[in-house]
């Protein structure tokens, strides 16, 4: 179960976070 | 995968990769790179998928809010891991003050087919693992599956080492027993098990062999990691 869920593809949601987080706290651009 | 460990300082945690280094950058990546297995955490406290998932984004999201708190050198991973947790048990907490919350009650209703797709997709070893006690499964998953030492995952849980070490012994057995057919699985479609079992019980061999004798010392110790 664990191993499988580690193998999955990260979900959209999860990219989206970061970038809200991005434009929420940082006025600099840390995407990757 | 970067690894991060307690006695092996996380260079692009504590900044000190290179002198121009942007440690709000680097503890972005390093998030990144961990939510897979967060989510995977997650999915093993929870069980349902969408849950799961939105209590992964919430940890992530304090996660980044605290990222001043992160003491530099220390292990990610686990810290990542007390986020969530801590996030879990207080959201059931909260759970429990709307209405009583009986465990192994709960283990025991029966799930509606089609409200509940995610568990036509349980093998038996997930099956195995949802008929343990919550402090089981988890120090199973920790140590088992996330490759924590009992040392990490004491951490994680707020226990004692021997706490972590008797609860994955009884895990272990209720597991090995549950998929030999000499002990209980929820009653749920039964799709075959097959690799996560055998990684679990190969770094639980390499642990703790099944013999060996139980080390609980039976008393709780407050840590801190965060």
């Amino acid at each position: 179960m664990y191993d499988e869920v580690v193998q999955e593809p990260v979900p959209e949601d999860f990219l989206e976070l970061l970038k809200q987080i991005d434009e929420s706290t940082g006025k600099k651009d840390v995407a990757s | 995968m970067k690894s991060h460990n307690f006695d092996e300082p996380s260079m692009s945690a504590s900044g000190e990769a290179a002198p121009n280094a942007d440690p709000d950058r680097e503890f972005r990546r390093d998030l990144l790179e961990l939510i897979p297995f967060l989510r995977a955490f997650s999915r093993s406290l929870c069980g349902d998928r969408e849950l799961a998932d939105d209590l992964a984004q919430e940890a992530l999201a304090k996660a980044w809010q605290s990222r001043e708190t992160f003491r530099a050198g220390s292990n990610l991973k686990a810290w990542l891991f007390t986020i969530l947790r801590n996030q879990f048990y207080s959201d059931r907490r909260r759970a429990w003050r709307q209405a009583p919350w009986d465990d192994s009650a709960a283990e025991r209703v029966p799930i509606a087919r089609g409200e509940q797709t995610w568990a036509v997709q349980l093998s038996d070893t997930a099956r195995a693992l949802r008929g343990l006690p919550a402090e089981q499964r988890e120090a199973l998953i920790l140590v088992g599956a996330g490759g924590f030492s009992y040392e990490d995952a004491a951490k994680i849980s707020n226990c004692a080492v021997g706490t972590v070490k008797s609860r994955v012994a009884r895990a272990r057995k209720a597991l090995s027993a549950a998929l030999e057919g000499n002990g209980p699985l929820p009653n749920e479609p039964r799709p075959a098990g097959g690799d996560a079992t055998n990684e679990i019980m190969a770094q639980l061999d390499r642990l703790a062999p099944l013999d060996a004798p139980d080390s609980s010392t039976g008393t709780d110790a407050k840590r801190d990691i965060t």
